[in-house]
């Protein structure tokens, strides 16, 4: 064994405090790059506070960061797998990863999760659209509501 | 248990940022972005922002080939030039769609004029032209009034079997 792992700390918006390699945040997220770079990160006492992730949606982003980083040489079919199987969550999960992957300026986290966003959409019809998003109130006027319902039956 | 409850509850315009929103709108491909007004008014509101239209053109990989034939006043066909070479089936080739005259009264005859970045420019009935987009379905009608006339401009006008149109886009303007 070499020298010993570089770790920093995240804690959560419940103030669970989690250990990760400095490498893999810093290799996957802007943020936490930039605070490493310009010395604003202590390593013998800061913990970047991350307010707005729970628990269960960091420990999903460092699994993410983590196996990226460590297996970032396997084949394309078996990382797409994995991220598959990573985005296996509920919509909120998914809502949840979005905003964090987004504070931390995780690309290729969004790019994986915008895309997946974009899947569920892909030709559905609006009527599946609003219940897959759980859009209830949709806001248009039931005058609105109807002239579109009678101008594009197709998009329902 | 309550807050979680309450959380299901929610809809993805109570949960994400409406830049988030945005953004995935922002990656939905042109031809669906007419499907996606519909689905709530607040997506409306994002889709139809004149920038957003900007961003997305600025964001798409690649620009679709596409031809519009316009049979008649009821009809007109959507092309998709790559898709005809491709094992694709019928529908994603050819889509079928109304030109953008208004169904109560049908212009009695209308002519293309031009296009230029996904817009058609339509001559109807002697009366006004029309700026159709045909993937968003939105259109825009421009009454011979809106156009500034100089001295100039008027000589073209006049001899009515001559006119003169310039459909262009003007990037300083961004129209």
């Amino acid at each position: 064994m070499g020298s010993p792992v570089k770790k920093i700390m995240l804690c959560s918006s419940e103030k669970e405090i989690f250990s990760v390699e400095e490498q893999v945040m810093v290799q996957h997220s802007v943020i936490i790059n930039n605070m490493i770079e310009d010395g604003s990160y202590n390593h013998e006492e800061s913990k970047i506070p991350l307010d707005c992730v729970d628990s269960k949606t960091l420990k999903k982003v460092i699994d993410y960061c983590t196996h990226h980083t460590h297996h970032h040489n396997d084949n394309q079919e078996d990382l797409e797998a994995w991220d598959a199987q990573f985005l296996n969550v509920d919509s909120n999960g998914l809502y949840d990863l979005l905003m964090a992957a987004n504070y931390l300026e995780i690309r290729n986290l969004l790019d994986l999760i915008y895309g997946t966003i974009k899947n569920m959409i892909k030709g559905k019809k609006i009527d599946e659209i609003r219940r897959i998003f759980n859009i209830k109130d949709h806001g248009f006027t039931p005058e609105e509501e109807e002239q579109n319902r009678k101008e594009y039956p197709h998009f329902y | 248990m309550e807050k979680k409850m309450n959380h299901k509850s929610k809809s993805i315009q109570d949960i994400l940022p409406l830049e988030l929103i945005r953004r995935i709108l922002l990656r939905v491909l042109v031809k669906h972005l007419a499907r996606l007004k519909c689905v709530s008014k607040l997506w409306y509101s994002l889709i139809s922002d004149p920038r957003f239209a900007e961003l997305h053109f600025n964001h798409s990989p690649a620009a679709t080939n596409a031809l519009v034939f316009i049979k008649n006043l009821t009809v007109a066909y959507f092309v998709y030039l790559e898709a005809l070479f491709s094992n694709d089936n019928h529908a994603s080739r050819v889509k079928v769609m109304c030109p953008p005259f208004q169904m109560k009264k049908p212009a009695s005859d209308f002519e293309v004029f031009g296009s230029c970045r996904g817009y058609v420019l339509l001559h109807g009935n002697s009366h006004f032209l029309l700026v159709w987009n045909p993937l968003t379905v939105s259109s825009k009608r421009i009454f011979y009034s809106h156009i500034v006339s100089s001295c100039k401009h008027q000589d073209f006008i006049r001899p009515s079997k001559f006119h003169l149109y310039g459909f262009g886009y003007d990037a300083s303007q961004d129209d």
